[in-house]
């Protein structure tokens, strides 16, 4: 399987496109269709693409474990401070008079919590299946 | 054109039912999703769209795919290194349990290891039988997990010959 | 004498849950109503949210409780898969280590 020259090729060249391709749905997840949960997965699999690459194929889990952990944490922190700023769990902590371009940040960091949440997930999850099954 | 990819997913999924192996399987359902993710894009819902092809077309048939394929291999441990048991294809341990693994469809995969390591009810390597050797009676005895589909058959098999005894063992048991 | 009966009744019970759900449904028994949540978010999901994507203001703003938990439910999966492939947690007490001397 990681033998074949031209795999290995279209690999190379797809894997940053991915990347990229990824990151747009995750941060314009607000005005486009798309999203955190959406692009996360788009990230693991470009993640799954590096399968094919032997130089890039080693990665640790603890890193990807470390952070879903801490983000999971930030995202049900970000849901809490709204009780203290608007006055209503889980909903957006900027207040409805600031102006939409500033209240959208909110979404934005929200957005890119899931998305590295989700990819890192994902990737721990087949990452392990991938060493169980060699 | 909806109608048109409606009929195919039907299609599909009438095929999915019919279909035995399971790796063709796997293939069928990476259509399928596929063709899902078409339709959900027809009807205006391309969140779900994106969420559906990469999950449904990259990492679950991933997964099923290594899951299928750990699956039909029989593991064996052998810490037996003698006439009975060696690394050559033609020794009566080996032919045994090659055919006994070649009668319900699996490939055999035999570890040799020394004597002296300690480990819990295979489950480091999640081996499915393991081979030691008895220090009083000299006989060769085969161990099973409890919760193995195989162990009754394979102690049909046991029973036949005189030199090899048979043995379950608990999930979490330690063997020495 | 139960167990004639039972299959029976089990298909009757079943139909009628079926037409008990039926009945909820806006359209087929009742009336149609004048405005759905689907009115409200697209009336005034962009004046709440400030989003223009309206599947991004329910999931990130009205049912943010939900999309938390989801994410929950993915870290469990996780770990599920990252406890039942290292290595037991005998050697690992043993040695002590993080599970980093896979074989």
């Amino acid at each position: 399987m990681k033998d074949s020259d031209s795999i290995r090729c279209i690999a190379r060249i797809l894997y940053p496109f991915m990347l990229l391709f990824g990151c747009y749905i995750i941060i314009f997840g607000d005005v486009s269709p798309g999203g955190g949960f959406q692009g996360g997965v788009i990230l693991a699999t470009a993640r799954l693409v590096t399968l094919y690459i032997p130089e890039k194929a080693d990665i640790d889990v603890e890193i990807f474990n470390l952070a879903e952990k801490l983000l999971f944490l930030l995202l049900l922190l970000l849901g809490l401070l709204s009780l203290f700023t608007v006055g209503g769990l889980f909903t957006n902590v900027l207040s409805a008079e600031l102006p939409h371009e500033i209240r959208r940040w909110f979404l934005v960091i929200l957005n890119l919590a899931i998305g590295i949440k989700v990819s890192s997930g994902l990737t721990l999850i087949f990452t392990q299946f991938v060493k169980e099954g060699e | 054109m909806d109608l048109l990819l409606s009929i195919l997913i039907l299609t599909l999924i009438i095929a999915m039912l019919r279909e035995n192996d399971s790796l063709r399987l796997v293939v069928y359902f990476t259509g399928f999703s596929l063709l899902m993710s078409a339709l959900y894009f027809l009807y205006h819902a391309y969140d779900v769209a994106l969420a559906e092809i990469a999950i449904g077309s990259a990492i679950l048939p991933l997964i099923f795919i290594i899951a299928i394929g750990k699956q039909k291999t029989f593991v064996v441990i052998s810490r037996v290194k003698d006439d009975f048991m060696n690394e050559e294809e033609n020794s009566p341990g080996q032919t045994l349990l090659r055919g006994f693994a070649h009668r319900y469809g699996l490939k055999t995969e035999i570890h040799f290891e020394g004597q002296t390591r300690l480990k819990g009810a295979f489950r480091r390597r999640n081996a499915d039988l393991m081979v030691i050797k008895s220090r009083r009676d000299g006989k060769y005895i085969f161990l099973m997990k409890s919760s193995s589909v195989l162990h009754y058959k394979m102690q049909r098999i046991v029973e036949g010959h005189r030199n090899l005894r048979f043995e379950v063992v608990e999930e979490d048991q330690i063997y020495d | 004498m139960i167990k004639k009966i039972r299959t029976p009744l089990l298909i009757i019970m079943l139909i009628f849950i079926f037409l008990f759900s039926l009945s909820g449904i806006p359209g087929i028994l009742e009336e149609e109503p004048d405005s759905t949540i689907g009115d409200l978010v697209i009336e005034r999901g962009y004046s709440d949210t400030s989003s223009k994507n309206l599947v991004a203001a329910i999931l990130l703003d009205y049912r943010l409780f939900d999309s938390v938990f989801e994410a929950a439910i993915l870290l469990i999966s996780a770990a599920g898969v990252l406890y039942m492939t290292r290595l037991p947690l005998k050697d690992k007490t043993m040695k002590g280590g993080k599970g980093n001397e896979r074989q």
